[in-house]
């Protein structure tokens, strides 16, 4: 699945989706703060790499596991479509 | 024989500028620890604190919450270090069983105290101080050592571990229980004055009483790795690179974690000598990661239960494992303990023959608090055959000594499972999951995965009729009740459970069902 195409948000929503029933997450805000807010660990992290690797095809790295890219729902659409384009 | 606070105050006479701690904010000196923790303790007798009360301390990892479980000690009490994430049940479950006469909080985890409904002990409760306004106010007070009644079987401190109840036991650790580890300890890994080791365990978790007593005995540098850093694989390694750690002392699930990553570059961390970890096994692949890595370090597997105190045996290889699917030995007790595999019959098991592995000798602690009818039961007279006198705390690990006279750990004889470094009984989840109202019924089952954390926590649970539940509101609702490492990672609703033929949740089908469906092969 490419997620450049479709609109502004389309890629926010889906990410929404995997943190709510993949990671059984609340519904967050699309700025909600995932890391300060307590609702990223290392576990969830790792579960979430592999849903965005197995959804849009590409590989996260060590170095882009960091919290500018994770921090929020928006940051990790930013992250996906960057890697994805 | 000394008390734990000595250990601080030798340290204090022998190298007063030295450095004793450093957290994210400060550093702070053998001297300036030592006077600071004897005002603090001051202040705590001015406040009508008796010898072997407890005291709760809620806050997070920092200098002033390691100085506030000194002062404690130096006041004659007990310490208690509870979670500042709370859950606030939990820890409100906590004050009450141990009795906390007092609570110590720092403004994080006021919110948490605030919601939690505890009863201070009512003789003359203390109610809650405030760390930042303790720390004002001990200023007025001297900073000479104080005189206490307390000796070396009293208890340090009160660590709290799960309960297949539901409600958590509070473990009574001695002055003597932890000074009789650093003994072993600090001379095995050769912790001096010139090293500088990790303090990465979470306070309410018995590694990290060595990590602060044995470094204070050591006159070593003591680096509080904030949790925080636990998120992304870069950042501990970056963290041991620039505090030039010389020794880490951790759960296995982090350094597997930082394998997974790839986060260790050859010959990393060229100062660090000694890595040790304990609390669950330190799967073969990730363990070879490091080792292959870091050919300059010595690795040491360390294993035992809080009730023992820290750790009982030590294994230290002699070369990287060959195969991915030999299991590394917990070894050899440390001086001072017995260590023996005790079978059905309750006699010490010969060779190679499993039993369940039994601890006695000078790390056995008190046993759990107020709870008689518990401590007895796991922690009955040594077996027939053991040369320790008194008591052993049975374990309910299933081992065996192999041939090389090295025990090995074969698993568990109950629920109870290890997470992430973190020990579980699965009956509490479940205590607590069958609380919420929604809930019709609900079991917690443990599955081995192929991953760093080792073991996934499911959730199968069914809706009570008409009510609206989901994964997520389960999830939600949980939070409220027991600790993050505790959620399960994976949650299935279903109509109804299925039965065995003794009318009970059919666990065997549903564990079955669940691995054929592939959840462990994720």
């Amino acid at each position: 699945m490419k997620p450049q195409s479709g609109e502004e948000g389309d890629l926010e929503a889906e990410i929404a989706e995997i943190l709510a029933t993949e990671l059984t997450l609340p519904r967050l805000s699309p700025d909600a703060d995932l890391i300060g807010g307590g609702y990223l660990d290392s576990l969830a992290l790792v579960d979430l790499v592999f849903h965005l690797e197995q959804r849009f095809g590409f590989e996260v790295g060590l170095d882009d596991l960091e919290a500018r890219n994770f921090s929020s729902i928006n940051h990790i659409a930013d992250f996906v479509r960057k890697h994805s384009a | 024989m000394r008390l734990l606070q000595h250990l601080l105050q030798e340290s204090a006479e022998h190298r007063p500028d030295a450095t004793a701690i450093v957290d994210a904010a400060l550093t702070i000196s053998f001297e300036k620890l030592e006077t600071q923790t004897n005002r603090m303790a001051r202040l705590l007798r001015d406040r009508g604190l008796q010898s072997l009360d407890r005291v709760g301390v809620m806050a997070p990892k920092s200098i002033e919450t390691v100085a506030a479980f000194i002062a404690v000690l130096k006041a004659g009490g007990t310490y208690v270090p509870l979670d500042p994430a709370g859950p606030a049940p939990r820890v409100s479950r906590m004050i009450d069983v141990a009795g906390c006469r007092l609570v110590l909080v720092s403004p994080e985890a006021e919110p948490v105290l605030a919601q939690s409904e505890s009863n201070l002990e009512p003789v003359v409760a203390l109610g809650a101080l405030r760390l930042e306004d303790m720390l004002i106010e001990a200023a007025s007070f001297p900073g000479e050592p104080l005189d206490v009644t307390t000796g070396p079987n009293d208890p340090a401190h009160i660590l709290f571990t799960s309960g297949s109840t539901g409600l958590p036991k509070g473990v009574i650790v001695t002055h003597a229980n932890v000074k009789a580890f650093i003994d072993w300890a600090n001379p095995y890994f050769a912790r001096g004055p010139k090293d500088r080791v990790s303090g990465h365990s979470p306070l309410q978790f018995d590694l990290s009483t060595y990590d602060i007593f044995g470094s204070l005995a050591a006159g070593a540098e003591l680096h509080l790795v904030p949790p925080r850093l636990n998120l992304f694989p870069k950042d501990l390694p970056a963290f041991i690179r620039d505090r030039r750690l010389t020794q880490w002392f951790s759960a296995p699930s982090v350094l597997a974690y930082m394998a997974r990553f790839e986060a260790v570059a050859q010959g990393d961390f060229p100062e660090l000598r000694e890595l040790l970890w304990c609390g669950e096994v330190f799967a073969v692949p990730a363990l070879r990661y490091w080792m292959v890595r870091l050919p300059h370090v010595r690795f040491t597997n360390l294993y035992g239960p809080t009730e023992a105190t820290i750790a009982s045996t030590f294994f230290t290889l002699d070369a990287v494992p060959e195969d991915d699917r030999q299991t590394t030995p917990i070894g050899k007790a440390c001086v001072g303990e017995e260590v023996a595999i005790v079978s059905e019959q309750g006699m010490v098991a010969g060779q190679g023959e499993r039993g369940e592995i039994c601890i006695a000798g000078v790390g056995v602690t008190k046993g759990y608090w107020r709870d008689d009818e518990r401590t007895a039961k796991a922690f009955p007279p040594v077996a027939p055959g053991m040369r320790t006198q008194g008591r052993m705390y049975r374990t309910g690990d299933l081992g065996f000594v192999d041939p090389s006279g090295n025990l090995r750990y074969a698993g568990r004889a109950d629920t109870q499972i290890k997470s992430r470094g973190h020990r579980i009984e699965l009956g509490e989840i479940e205590v607590a999951i069958n609380s919420i109202p929604e809930v019709a019924e609900a079991v917690i089952l443990a599955l081995p995965v192929d991953d760093f954390a080792g073991t996934e926590i499911v959730c199968i649970y069914s809706a009570v009729d008409g009510q609206a539940l989901n994964d997520t509101l389960l999830r939600r609702e949980l939070a409220k009740l027991v600790p993050r490492y505790m959620l399960p990672a994976r949650y299935e609703q279903r109509p109804k459970l299925p039965l065995n033929s003794n009318g009970k949740i059919d666990r065997v089908q549903l564990r079955a069902e669940l691995q054929a469906a592939g959840v462990e092969a994720r």
